[in-house]
């Protein structure tokens, strides 16, 4: 394929051993993670308190481009190697299938010791490390070999096909797809290289590595991370197409571009498009038609496939194939002659295809020269659509609907984005670090094109129960502003196991919503919180893995002006969670709230009872007890009294400054009723006395 | 239409109209007391002691000249105490013998008691007031301290903030 490194591995499964296993530490053997200001590379790296990771040991057979790999070592089991793959956020790792395979041994299966967060030295947060089991062989193909020597049907019914067959047996029995099944990432598992193991497929997205040969042709032209979890049928095209690598001796399609190749896929059906019947024994032929055939509901089953292996007669399906066109249709300098050909290649040049699609002629193409009037009365149905919208309708929009109208199998495919429906969560973050990925995404949400290719499927898909609401819940989601909404909702709802990607828990692998908290607290207690306590993706996360109401939470976006309101409900809801999730101590956030609580002690309006309120707040607060501090704080009738005392005290003030003023004012008045009133008295008093020196003396003169 | 008359503004020194109107009366009254009184005492035809009332009166009259007071209690404070001093001098004048002749006009005593009747009576109409008034200031500055240290208080209590008063209803 065009995009795979052209390696030519003469040697080949059959040739000499490659030497397997780690590289020794050397000069040239960096740690494949080390970055500047790193801790020393000596630094040995535990895992779950058992395994112990050397990260100055590479381990590059088992390493895959975007997962380094390192020696590890289990004290329990001394002398035996384990592997450690070393996993970022993106491409994101596939968590629920690692914990259903953990710990499981079984043929044919590479085993998952176990998998947890760890400090990975240089790295900016934390990585997920995957302990493994290593094969001892090396890989069957090298890694990313296009040509290599072909296998006898017999070896390879030993060696490849039985185990692959068994260890599949495993996974489906645990409800799990593999989606990693290719000619390099089939290992021996033993140094002497005759027993096949299937490598594993956790580390990535599913199908991230697959090269779309290895695909069906419904995922082939997915991107890599928008492939989606796919179904067991996926994972027997892939088994039928390894086997068919391995017989030919070379990737099929090798030598033709990737678009080339689809479109003889689509014209002649995948396996005849792959396959040269001078190189396939005719044992083979109906086997790898069974597996490869591109109706995923003619494709046979594992019980299917092991039934026939078992020389059992089990009815192979017909060549699948689309009616190739009498007429061609010219774009971008090529002739296609299929609807699915032609929508790819018109979602590859936008700016053309648009072109291509508005003016006409591709709807005229296919209504001349298509037999099949479904994908036309679609296509005619979409351009109608645009027309009533008018220009103000979006070409990528467009576009896109008009590709899902004419290959309605083909992944949605929007502004440069291909992703099948299960593979949107993927997708979105891995659009996060493409520039203009998150607002392509948003508006492919806003346009509700998932719900529109969901309608286009025919009636046979399995459209699940109320996964049309749910589409249609992304897209009020993605215009909503409001936390716990937007894009960030959309990414953690797609992808449940993605941790947390807010700056606040300072890289820390927090996939659950009960590891938020200690995370919070560890940053909160090193001092590495901002003023802003509750972000866009923390919101999210809480809303998409735990019930907690977020819609409160408006105030706490701003990193400025967080009032009390605001301040409260960042409390309340952190309190939820240490009580939900049953979280130790937690002073770190204790003593941050505490702080951000500040603000809220202040509008406490006696001062007395203020200062033993903030007092008692700073103990609640230093023994991380959040529900208390809540308690604490948020008491209605503690301050309805403070309230109700305020107002009282701030009537009696008004009213004694009141008074005083009227006392300053009266002054005057109150100075001359005075003077009057003691002008009366004297007169009375003159009176009385008058009355009583009369009444003396004429006692006196007739006594 | 024509405007409603102003209420007309209040004179300093001087009480509202409608109080001076209430007040008259007991002017009025007193005035009429001593003119019957004098008006008997010269039915007695006893021109002396018209003539005694007359000149015992002269420190009442001239505090009801120069009072301005509408209701003159200086001269009610003055004129009762005169007449205090008077009755027993007057009685004592009907009551001498005829052949005695004793005159209250040439008795040096009379004219003392009834010029230092007066005197008090003038006195006490200027003290008393300033007392009155002192007391009324001591009321008054107790009222302000009072509310003053309410108000510190309540500051000390609830903040600065609860100065941020709201008229009182």
């Amino acid at each position: 394929m065009a995009s795979d490194a052209q390696t030519l591995d003469r040697q080949g499964p059959s040739g000499p051993a490659k030497p397997a296993g780690p590289a020794r530490p050397a000069a040239s053997a960096k740690p494949a993670a080390a970055k500047p200001g790193a801790k020393a590379a000596g630094g040995m790296i535990t895992l779950q308190d058992r395994y112990t990771i050397n990260p100055a040991r590479p381990y590059p057979e088992l390493a895959t481009p975007q997962t380094p790999a390192f020696v590890a070592e289990d004290p329990m089991t001394p002398g035996e190697l384990r592997a450690a793959l070393i996993c970022d956020v993106d491409p994101l790792p596939r968590i629920d299938v690692a914990d259903k395979l953990k710990g499981l041994a079984r043929p044919g299966l590479t085993q998952i010791a176990a998998f947890g967060a760890v400090d990975w030295p240089g790295a900016d947060g934390q990585r997920l490390a995957v302990v493994i089991n290593p094969p001892q062989g090396g890989r069957l193909v090298p890694m990313g070999a296009v040509k290599f020597a072909p296998m006898s049907p017999e070896l390879l019914l030993e060696q490849v096909v039985r185990p692959v067959v068994t260890g599949l047996t495993e996974m489906f029995h645990r409800n799990q797809t593999h989606r990693g099944i290719r000619p390099d990432n089939l290992f021996f598992s033993d140094a002497t290289r005759t027993r096949i193991v299937l490598g594993q497929a956790v580390t990535a997205p599913a199908g991230y590595y697959q090269p779309p040969a290895f695909e069906t042709i419904e995922c082939s032209t997915a991107d890599p991370d928008g492939k989606g979890t796919g179904t067991r049928a996926e994972d027997m095209f892939s088994l039928g197409a390894t086997l068919l690598a391995l017989l030919m001796g070379h990737v099929p399609g090798a030598g033709l571009s990737d678009e080339d190749f689809f479109a003889q896929r689509i014209e002649k059906g995948s396996l005849d498009a792959a396959i040269d019947p001078r190189e396939i024994p005719r044992d083979f032929i109906d086997g790898l038609r069974g597996l490869m055939a591109d109706d995923s509901r003619e494709r046979w089953t594992l019980e299917q496939f092991k039934s026939w292996l078992e020389g059992n007669r089990v009815t192979a399906p017909r060549s699948y194939s689309i009616a190739r066109s009498h007429a061609g249709f010219d774009f971008n300098g090529k002739k296609y002659w299929s609807a699915p050909a032609l929508a790819l290649a018109l979602t590859k040049k936008q700016a053309a295809g648009v072109k291509a699609v508005q003016s006409g002629a591709v709807l005229d193409w296919m209504k001349k020269s298509l037999p099949d009037n479904t994908a036309t009365d679609a296509l005619a149905a979409v351009m109608a659509e645009y027309e009533v919208a008018g220009s103000g309708a979006s070409d990528d929009v467009l576009l896109s609907k008009a590709s899902i109208a004419m290959d309605p199998a083909a992944p949605i495919r929007f502004a440069g984005y291909s992703t099948r429906l299960d593979g949107i969560g993927p997708m979105i973050l891995s659009g996060q670090r493409k520039p203009g990925g998150v607002q392509a995404i948003t508006e492919m949400l806003k346009a509700n094109i998932p719900s529109f290719w969901l309608g286009s499927q025919p009636k046979h898909v399995n459209r699940g129960v109320g996964l049309n609401a749910h589409l249609e819940k992304l897209g009020r989601w993605v215009t909503d502003p409001s936390p716990g909404a937007g894009i960030e909702r959309c990414l953690y709802d797609l992808n449940p196991n993605l941790p947390c990607r807010s700056p606040i828990v300072a890289g820390r692998w927090v996939s659950d919503p009960s590891q938020l908290l200690p995370a919070i607290d560890a940053v909160a207690a090193g001092g590495g919180m901002g003023r802003q306590p509750i972000d866009r993706h923390i919101a999210a996360f809480l809303a998409a893995r735990s019930h907690a109401d977020t819609t409160q939470l408006l105030g706490l976006m701003q990193p400025t002006n967080v009032d009390e309101h605001s301040a409260i409900g960042t409390l309340r809801l952190l309190a939820e969670l240490q009580q939900s999730f049953k979280a130790k101590s937690l002073p770190g956030l204790g003593n941050w709230c505490a702080d951000l609580l500040k603000p809220v002690i202040e509008t406490f309006h006696h001062r007395k009872r203020r200062g033993k309120l903030l007092e008692v707040t700073m103990g609640v607060a230093r023994s991380g007890n959040l529900p208390a501090l809540l308690k604490l704080i948020d008491d209605a009738e503690f301050k309805r009294i403070d309230r109700r005392g305020f107002e009282k005290a701030k009537e009696d003030y008004a009213k004694a400054e009141a008074d005083l003023a009227t006392l300053e004012k009266n002054n005057a008045k109150r100075v001359s009723d005075a003077e009057r009133k003691g002008r009366e008295a004297a007169a009375m008093i003159s009176s009385g006395l008058a009355v009583a020196t009369v009444g003396i003396m004429l006692l006196m003169k007739w006594m | 239409m024509a405007k409603p008359k102003a209420p007309a503004a209040p004179v300093p020194g001087k009480p509202p109209a409608d109080l001076a109107k209430g007040t008259g009366k007991s002017i009025v009254w007193l005035m009429g007391g001593l003119g019957l009184f004098a008006m008997v005492a010269i039915g007695l035809g006893s021109p002396t002691l018209l003539m005694f009332m007359l000149i015992g009166f002269g420190p009442t009259f001239a505090a009801a000249a120069i009072d301005r007071d509408p209701e003159r209690h200086q001269a009610i404070a003055v004129g009762a105490m005169s007449l205090g001093a008077m009755i027993p001098m007057v009685l004592g004048q009907l009551t001498a013998r005829a052949g005695s002749g004793y005159s209250v006009l040439t008795d040096p005593f009379a004219w003392l008691v009834v010029y230092g009747a007066a005197g008090i009576g003038w006195a006490v109409h200027t003290s008393v007031p300033v007392l009155v008034v002192m007391v009324s200031d001591m009321r008054n500055d107790w009222k302000r301290k009072e509310l003053q240290k309410l108000q510190e208080s309540l500051v000390e209590e609830w903040g600065q903030e609860v100065t941020n008063k709201r008229k009182a209803a």
